[in-house]
């Protein structure tokens, strides 16, 4: 037999709420010195993040929506559309650390050079020695081809939200044809690069990105001289190579033998992660 | 005819069961006829039927858990027909009949529920969660939440906030609001709750109860699983009560030239073996009397299943 009691529901979800507010925990972000603070995450949150990479296809769009609104739910007191991508991938870490578990089990049963078929790694370890030490890059800019001045710097959330709500929104995942198959790739570049991109001026105007829409920002970024988007897919290789950084773990095990075994393993920057 | 009563010890709660009258017991064959037998029309009609065989009140046995109500279920079915359930397996066009000792079947039940009690009290932080087995009707709604495939709720008794002194989730609230309450939880709670029942499932998945027979071939080929999919125990009730509705019915025509409808209704499954044996045995005295050449009867026995053996009869 059940009782409805929508008194009881609602003292108890008040309650449950209020307990999960007093559980936080701080953190930094490379893009600033200023100390935040974050709720945990809670079931439903676990759940939407679970969902986001069954039920989506395209499920990178979706894990970002989905990660990207727990953020703005979970981090208290704070904007969070300024948070570079590089922020995102630390409060990654740090919130399945305090969320799940500072041990992060690494599956070796594939792995026939070691005897171990699993290694928990300890991600307190990692951000103290590996994520805390990164530094984001800062702002480029590009004004070597006359008469532009191209200012790049890493997409921050608010970036990264126009993209998905505009463009990724209505996007057909189901690829049927070779032409259709080199236009998304195309246009998954085009998108990549204008992410990375502040603002162009041109001799006296100065174009705002921020205040244009991804299609538009797009049609413009594509005009670009190819020397300058050589020089934005170099700022974008130097941000790929700090995230690799942060994403890779680095640790020994034991053969057969007993001998000392180096191995480096990928931190997945997706659901899987949140699995203890 | 139906006051003997047989008494119960279900994890420390007393039940009388008595015997299932032949009516009863031709209810729950219809409820299961067909390959997939409509699983709420089952349910609905044997706990009207535990009811009257038991000393349990409706609401009291719709919230048994899924285990407390097979071995009531399941005994009541050892003490109206009898203690060995004949299964019968098709091995490469050859016919083998099985025979799987019910309270060996009976015992695995206790067994499992026994295992699952030595970890039903945790604590998670501040949080205390006490687990049960859900009821079959909680089994039935139960809803495949993708990462967290079975409803986790359904497995808690009760989850306690310590400091808060308040008790966050309760069985007698309505699921949705279970998983309200659930959702908001921390994250590595429910984490742990759905390991924990994870693993009683994979636990479960591993039982294969024709592993009874101790026949190591058997076991290989034929597989009787145990877990919490309501088909599977739908099944698992199929079995237990496996004769065959057309050959009743024939067999109930034929007594009933023989005596009267309402009484061989109101008898149990049991005596109305016994009553056929002794037609059938009469039958056999008749033919083997030259004089009585013409007037062989079908046997009404012929495709009734439940032959009743005096090593397993139970009157």
């Amino acid at each position: 037999m059940t009782q409805k009691n929508p008194t009881y529901l609602n003292t108890v979800l008040k309650t449950l709420d209020d307990i999960n507010k007093d559980i936080t925990f701080s953190f930094s972000v490379p893009s600033s010195d200023k100390e935040y603070s974050s709720k945990i995450l809670n079931t439903d949150q676990l759940k939407r993040l679970f969902k986001s990479i069954i039920e989506s296809p395209s499920q990178t769009s979706l894990f970002t929506q989905t990660f990207n609104s727990i953020m703005e739910e979970n981090i208290l007191n704070e904007d969070v559309s300024n948070f570079t991508i590089l922020d995102k991938l630390v409060y990654f870490i740090k919130l399945r650390i305090n969320s799940i578990s500072d041990i992060y089990t690494i599956d070796l049963s594939e792995n026939s050079k070691v005897v171990d078929d699993s290694y928990g790694y300890d991600l307190n370890y990692h951000v103290e020695n590996v994520v805390n030490t990164v530094e984001s890059p800062q702002e480029l800019e590009i004004s070597e081809i006359s008469p532009y001045k191209v200012i790049c710097c890493l997409p921050n959330i608010k970036v990264e939200n126009t993209l998905e709500n505009e463009l990724h929104k209505n996007l057909d995942v189901e690829i049927k044809t070779p032409e259709e198959l080199r236009q998304l790739v195309g246009d998954t570049f085009i998108n990549e690069i204008t992410k990375y991109v502040k603002s162009i001026s041109l001799s006296a105007e100065n174009i705002d990105f921020n205040a244009l829409d991804f299609k538009s920002r797009i049609t413009i970024v594509s005009k670009l001289p190819s020397t300058i988007i050589n020089k934005i897919l170099k700022y974008m290789e130097a941000y790929k190579t700090i995230s690799e950084k942060i994403t890779t773990c680095n640790f020994t095990c034991y053969d057969s033998e007993g001998k000392v075994v180096k191995l480096e393993e990928k931190i997945p920057f997706d659901t899987t992660f949140f699995n203890e | 005819m139906n006051s003997f009563f047989n008494v119960l010890d279900v994890f420390g709660k007393e039940v009388r069961i008595k015997e299932l009258l032949l009516k009863d017991y031709r209810t729950i064959l219809k409820c299961l006829l067909g390959d997939t037998p409509n699983v709420k029309n089952l349910f609905e009609n044997i706990d009207i039927i535990m009811e009257k065989y038991s000393s349990l009140h409706l609401y009291e046995i719709e919230e048994l858990d899924f285990i407390d109500y097979l071995i009531i279920l399941a005994k009541i079915r050892n003490i109206s027909l009898s203690g060995v359930l004949k299964l019968r397996m098709d091995d490469e066009g050859k016919i083998a009949t099985l025979h799987l000792s019910l309270s060996d079947v009976i015992q695995t039940f206790y067994d499992i529920k026994k295992d699952f009690l030595k970890s039903e009290k945790n604590n998670f932080g501040k949080y205390e969660i006490v687990y049960r087995l859900p009821t079959l009707s909680e089994l039935e709604s139960c809803q495949y939440d993708d990462r967290f495939e079975l409803d986790a709720t359904i497995f808690i008794d009760k989850i306690y906030h310590n400091s808060e002194n308040i008790c966050v989730i309760q069985k007698n609230l309505p699921i949705n609001d279970r998983n309200e309450l659930f959702n908001r939880l921390p994250a590595k709670y429910s984490l742990k709750v759905v390991k924990d029942i994870k693993a009683l499932d994979d636990k479960l998945k591993k039982i294969n109860l024709i592993n009874l027979l101790n026949h190591p071939d058997i076991g290989e080929k034929c597989i009787l699983p145990f877990d919490f999919n309501i088909r599977n125990i739908t099944f698992l009730i199929k079995m237990l009560f496996s004769d065959d509705l057309m050959s009743m019915y024939e067999s109930f025509y034929t007594m009933s030239e023989k005596m009267s409808p309402e009484y061989l209704d109101n008898c149990t499954p049991g005596e109305f073996g016994m009553f056929i044996k002794i037609y059938e045995s009469k039958l056999k005295q008749q033919n083997s009397n030259p004089q009585n050449v013409n007037n062989i009867e079908p046997s009404p026995m012929n495709n009734f299943e439940q032959t009743v053996e005096n090593s397993e009869f139970t009157p």
